[in-house]
């Protein structure tokens, strides 16, 4: 086979491979939304949804009201930040750093969420602490409750 | 009737621009350009308040750069595939499966790319977080891919196949017709098809608020969290009182956000216009 028919079938399923990956995130994106929200018709999620939905630490109001320790890694960090909804409150930090950890240490919020205390990060750089401040100012109650990522 | 009809959608477009205008100019009689446009940090709320957009301005570069980076190379190849490689029947089953990507929410991404992704990600590159300027890119970027793919494919389907016959006679193979011949000739429509992806990019809220991170900062790494344009108007603006200094600041930056979409549309014209680029 000549060098440039080579190079063509090269190109060809290159071009095909495009097409594979686009299908396969297509997939993925479907195939989690359908099993995500395909829960809901279970019927034992059905039956069971107040359990599901606010006995684990969250109430309808956005606040999270547990406030148990978390277990080992992270001892004596409260594990507040939670949701409501069917994702329980009181899920512990799951990054390398700890208030155990010399490196690390908690720290304030600055600028626009100035005295919001970002007590949940556990990382030392500046623009860490950043993201784990709340999107929203201080007032908002949600800002207290945040998703584990 | 009709007249008046079109008359209308004008008016809401001119409507839209006015208050765009009066609303967010005023702000500048208390923030200084040079302040605007290169101050380095954004705290809206302290006091003395700082609005420096360079922070908002680099994040919304980064993640329609990045989403780029993933949009154009697949949906250039897959756009190649589909004009010049793929079966016809194949495609007419292909083409509306990738048009199905355009028609998903785009709080539908952001979920995806919150639950699914960043976690995945983080996992995989060990980060802090898994919401950074990478996750949305990856996130717009197939947002993007529906748009770059179907304009570059009608770009590349509307030259015409004498030119194909052409190069096929003169002994070239197929890659080389379509690398020496039909992408050229089609050139003006891809850079379209690329302009068009970045002002959709660039123009996402859900989908960057919800995984992007939400950090004003200067980025220095793709794996940050950043902080869009859009996505800071979508979070502040229910946040602030009406008329204040902040809500202005958020008009000009909208201001500043219609300036780049319009400058992707005039250049998306001039490259249309086929005729601008045979002078």
């Amino acid at each position: 086979m000549e060098a440039r028919q080579v190079k063509e079938k090269f190109w060809f399923f290159l071009c095909g491979l495009a097409m594979v990956v686009i299908g396969l995130a297509l997939g993925v994106l479907v195939g989690f939304i359908a099993f995500k929200g395909g829960r809901v018709l279970s019927l034992e999620f059905l039956f069971s949804f107040p359990r599901h939905g606010m006995s684990e630490g969250g109430d309808l109001s956005g606040h999270c009201r547990n406030a148990l320790p978390c277990p080992g890694e992270y001892p004596g960090v409260p594990p507040s930040w939670g949701f409501l909804g069917g994702i329980p409150c009181g899920v512990c930090p799951r990054s390398p750093c700890g208030p155990g950890n010399p490196q690390c240490h908690p720290l304030s919020c600055r600028g626009a969420f100035g005295g919001f205390r970002a007590f949940w990060a556990f990382r030392c750089s500046s623009s860490s602490l950043a993201l784990v401040c709340p999107l929203f100012p201080a007032r908002s109650p949600l800002a207290l409750c945040r998703f584990p990522w | 009737m009709l007249f008046f009809v079109a008359l209308s959608s004008v008016a809401f477009i001119l409507g839209i621009i006015a208050v765009l205008f009066v609303e967010g100019l005023p702000a500048l009689s208390h923030v200084s350009l040079s302040e605007f446009f290169l101050g380095r940090r954004w705290y809206p709320v302290s006091s003395p308040p700082r609005f420096g957009l360079l922070p908002l301005l680099l994040g919304s570069l980064f993640v329609t750069l990045g989403g780029l980076a993933f949009a154009v190379p697949l949906g250039f190849l897959a756009a190649v595939f589909l004009a010049e490689i793929c079966p016809r029947g194949l495609r007419e089953f292909l083409k509306p499966l990738i048009e199905i990507l355009a028609g998903i929410p785009s709080v539908v991404y952001g979920f995806f790319g919150v639950v699914f992704l960043a976690p995945f990600l983080r996992e995989i590159f060990t980060l802090p977080t898994g919401l950074t300027a990478f996750t949305a890119s990856m996130l717009l970027g197939l947002m993007a891919i529906p748009v770059v793919v179907s304009v570059m494919e009608d770009a590349l389907t509307a030259v015409p196949r004498d030119y194909r016959e052409a190069a096929l006679a003169l002994g070239a193979t197929r890659w080389e017709t379509i690398r020496a011949v039909v992408v050229p000739a089609a050139s003006s429509g891809i850079g379209a098809a690329i302009i068009l992806g970045a002002g959709r990019i660039i123009g996402e809220t859900m989908t960057v608020l919800m995984v992007a991170g939400g950090a004003a900062l200067i980025p220095r790494s793709f794996f940050q969290p950043v902080r869009t344009m859009t996505a800071t108007i979508a979070a502040e603006m229910a946040e602030t009182p009406v008329g204040s200094l902040h809500y202005r600041v958020l008009f000009l930056v909208a201001v500043v956000l219609f300036a780049i979409t319009l400058l992707f549309d005039l250049v998306v014209n001039l490259f249309s216009r086929r005729e601008f680029w045979r002078r």
